[in-house]
């Protein structure tokens, strides 16, 4: 057997490779995050085991891993489906919120009918505000040419006031009955239903990976998905060959509003059950995060998505066993979530050492 | 290279088997054959630990169980709305004899939990679950805030006093309408400057809506928003008048300047769930803290607030403890409120 035949299945076979970076980043996060709870006093590996205990050690715990994951896995797709096109969607959190809005109107106004149907109805319609949540940029960037980033970000700030003004005291959506700054629960037929007892986990789940196979299929073996991607890695070249830029930037932009949208819907009809203004704990910012460790292809972003997952259900546990406080949680989470962004860097760094070696410059 | 990998690998390896042992290991360790202690349990709301107010009280209620009751309290601090659920069922599974919950905002959570775990008992502190293994707390807000009200309308030299709410919840209406009535109370033709925030967590919005108050003439300012409230003793600070806290006695935040601070006291009512389970006598239902059960008072602390005017506050208190004086709760009967003749 050749010498070099390891580290050539590394680089020659790219989703070894990607999973080689993007394991390369986690664990770099976790050795520097140990000597950080080291230093702060904790017992590093107690803390660990309690993070992985808490994601996987019991049936609800697990439940939860899946519960979380779910959110981050639409809009992780949101985020690389936009940026296969070259587009920087950091709008996502926006169109999670309209998503939910959409979704927990439909979800009360209408009372108990035909659950699939109702369930339909709801994520069309949180898919189709969210949608619109992505077209608008889309739509900006272009005809005048505004950079997505900033229009996206102001969507941002308007749909979180929006949902806030929804729902508090004098707010349309406000619950009449209940004190809470909530709209009403939406009628049994809306909520997504529970696939075990005792845990929260529904199947959106499901959907999600569905979803994932069909954005895959999407990118990479549909014409609509080539010609995206064909924009994303350069434009001019694209139009060039006759693709429009502008009509495929809309597109995109639409698509990626409206899985944020979904992402949304799922988490009002599957968790809450009800629309609160910052329902959405920042699943759209993390989608980057998603989106980038899972090396923006589908198939990586269910992977990736569900380390989070186990990142957000496993530090309720970190907590509980160890107190590790809440803030030193954030720390935690972050610190991965930067080393994940750290991948591509990393990988650089592997080719780049392998190449020397292979032409002999290392011993 | 090679060599390197494998070493890398190596470590690897004994770290994740040593990790494992360790963890075993110190399960055993950490408990050993002492005496078992009854756990009991609290989740905050996302302002959490430090917040200075209700998080921090009942925090301090579960410290003072410690003492009086020998049972080991616990916290998980809540960062998101979906963590609510999961914070819960965590102690829960954990074996914690009460779970409290703070804050409304957190209601659906613990009917969701109580609902799933009927063996364990529950706290919800200011918000209604209709189980028989949860204890709803709620606190006569009104009441307090009448005092407070009559002392702010006794003080200003302008006749003119102000609030500032964080959000507008049916418990910040609920200070605002006794607030008020103390202070028709106090002086039939005060006026009384109203303002929301929309927020509890912006500290110079808070600023920002207590200064126009203060340049209007108001000489007190009652603040009932939370972290957004610190900016408001901050603006009374740089205007050097006078601003009252609320939920615990925030004097120490600014002593020259913070009058009174209306007490909210959930480290009692978080007291008393814990002794009931104790006890072994847990009731379901609701509880409601006023005046009476010794949960809501007005603070003194820095002796700003001249002596016949305290006089004057603890009469009316022994009047609404009496039931003479009824303070509005609620908008509705803020409206059909009359002085009454004293």
């Amino acid at each position: 057997m050749n010498k070099n035949s390891l580290y050539n299945i590394f680089i020659e076979n790219d989703s070894v490779f990607a999973f080689v970076k993007a394991f390369l980043a986690v664990l770099s996060a976790f050795i520097l995050v140990y000597f950080i709870l080291l230093v702060t006093g904790y017992r590093p590996l107690p803390v660990y085991s309690a993070l992985f205990q808490g994601a996987f050690g019991s049936r609800r715990g697990f439940g939860e891993t899946l519960l979380s994951t779910t959110p981050l896995l639409f809009s992780g797709l949101g985020f690389a489906l936009a940026y296969r096109c070259g587009l920087f969607n950091i709008g996502l959190e926006g169109q999670i919120t309209m998503g939910g809005i959409a979704a927990a109107f439909f979800g009360f106004i209408i009372p108990e009918i035909n659950p699939f149907i109702h369930v339909l109805i709801c994520i069309s319609a949180g898919a189709l505000a969210g949608g619109m949540w992505g077209f608008i940029p889309g739509y900006l960037k272009a005809k005048f040419g505004v950079h997505e980033v900033i229009s996206v970000i102001m969507l941002n700030h308007i749909a979180f006031k929006f949902a806030a003004y929804l729902v508090s005291m004098q707010g349309p959506m406000k619950d009449k009955i209940d004190d809470m700054p909530a709209s009403p629960v939406i009628s049994e037929s809306a909520k997504i239903v529970r696939i075990v007892s005792r845990t929260r986990l529904h199947w959106g789940i499901f959907l999600g990976i569905v979803i994932a196979v069909l954005v895959w299929f999407l990118l990479f073996r549909l014409r609509l998905g080539f010609k995206i991607r064909a924009v994303g890695k350069n434009p001019y070249a694209a139009e060039a060959a006759g693709i429009s830029i502008k009509k495929h930037i809309i597109i995109t932009l639409s698509l990626s509003g409206a899985l944020g949208g979904l992402a949304g819907a799922v988490e009002i009809l599957g968790v809450h059950y009800r629309l609160f203004a910052a329902f959405s704990p920042g699943y759209g910012f993390d989608a980057i995060a998603v989106a980038l460790l899972g090396m923006v292809n589908p198939i990586g972003i269910i992977a990736s998505s569900f380390l989070f997952g186990i990142l957000r259900s496993g530090s309720v546990f970190m907590q509980a066993m160890y107190g590790v406080n809440k803030d030193m949680v954030s720390v935690i989470t972050a610190i991965i979530v930067f080393f994940m962004g750290m991948s591509i860097p990393i990988g650089i760094l592997i080719k780049d050492r392998i190449k020397r070696k292979n032409h002999g410059l290392d011993v | 290279m090679k060599k390197m990998l494998k070493a890398v690998l190596l470590v690897l390896l004994i770290t994740i088997v040593a990790s494992g042992l360790w963890a075993g290991g110190a399960k055993d360790a950490d408990t050993p054959a002492a005496e078992k202690k009854l756990v009991m349990a609290m989740v905050t709301n996302q302002s959490g630990l430090g917040d200075q107010s209700f998080n921090d009280a009942a925090w301090e209620g579960l410290g003072q169980a410690e003492v009086k009751y020998g049972i080991e309290r616990k916290v998980l601090e809540s960062r998101e709305q979906a963590q609510y659920v999961p914070n819960l069922s965590t102690l829960a599974e954990q074996g914690a004899s009460l779970v409290v919950g703070v804050g409304f905002m957190i209601k659906d959570a613990v009917a969701e939990t109580a609902e799933m775990y009927p063996d364990i008992y529950f706290g919800m502190v200011d918000g209604s679950v209709e189980l028989p293994n949860v204890a709803s707390i709620h606190f006569k807000e009104n009441e307090g805030a009448f005092l407070v009200g009559a002392i702010a309308a006794k003080v200003t030299t302008t006749g003119k006093i102000g609030f500032v709410g964080g959000m507008s919840t049916p418990v910040t209406n609920r200070f605002e309408a006794g607030y008020r009535a103390g202070a028709m109370t106090a002086d039939p033709n005060v006026e009384v400057f109203v303002s929301y925030a929309g927020t509890f967590a912006d500290a110079a919005k808070g600023e920002e809506m207590a200064n126009p108050q203060y340049e209007q003439g108001a000489e007190v300012v009652f603040q009932v928003a939370g972290q957004t409230g610190l900016g408001v003793i901050n603006a009374a600070k740089k205007k050097g008048l006078f601003v009252i806290g609320v939920d615990r006695d925030q004097n120490y935040l600014a002593p020259e300047n913070v009058l009174s601070s209306m007490i909210k006291r959930v480290d009692i009512a978080v007291l008393n769930a814990v002794g009931m389970v104790v006890d072994g006598n847990f009731k379901g239902g609701h509880y409601y803290y006023g005046i009476n059960e010794g949960a809501i008072d007005f603070a003194t602390t820095g002796n700003l607030i001249p002596k016949d005017i305290v006089d004057y506050a603890n009469m009316l208190k022994k009047k609404i403890v009496s039931g003479e004086i009824k303070p509005p709760a609620t908008y509705e009967e803020l409206e059909s409120f009359t002085p009454p003749a004293l």
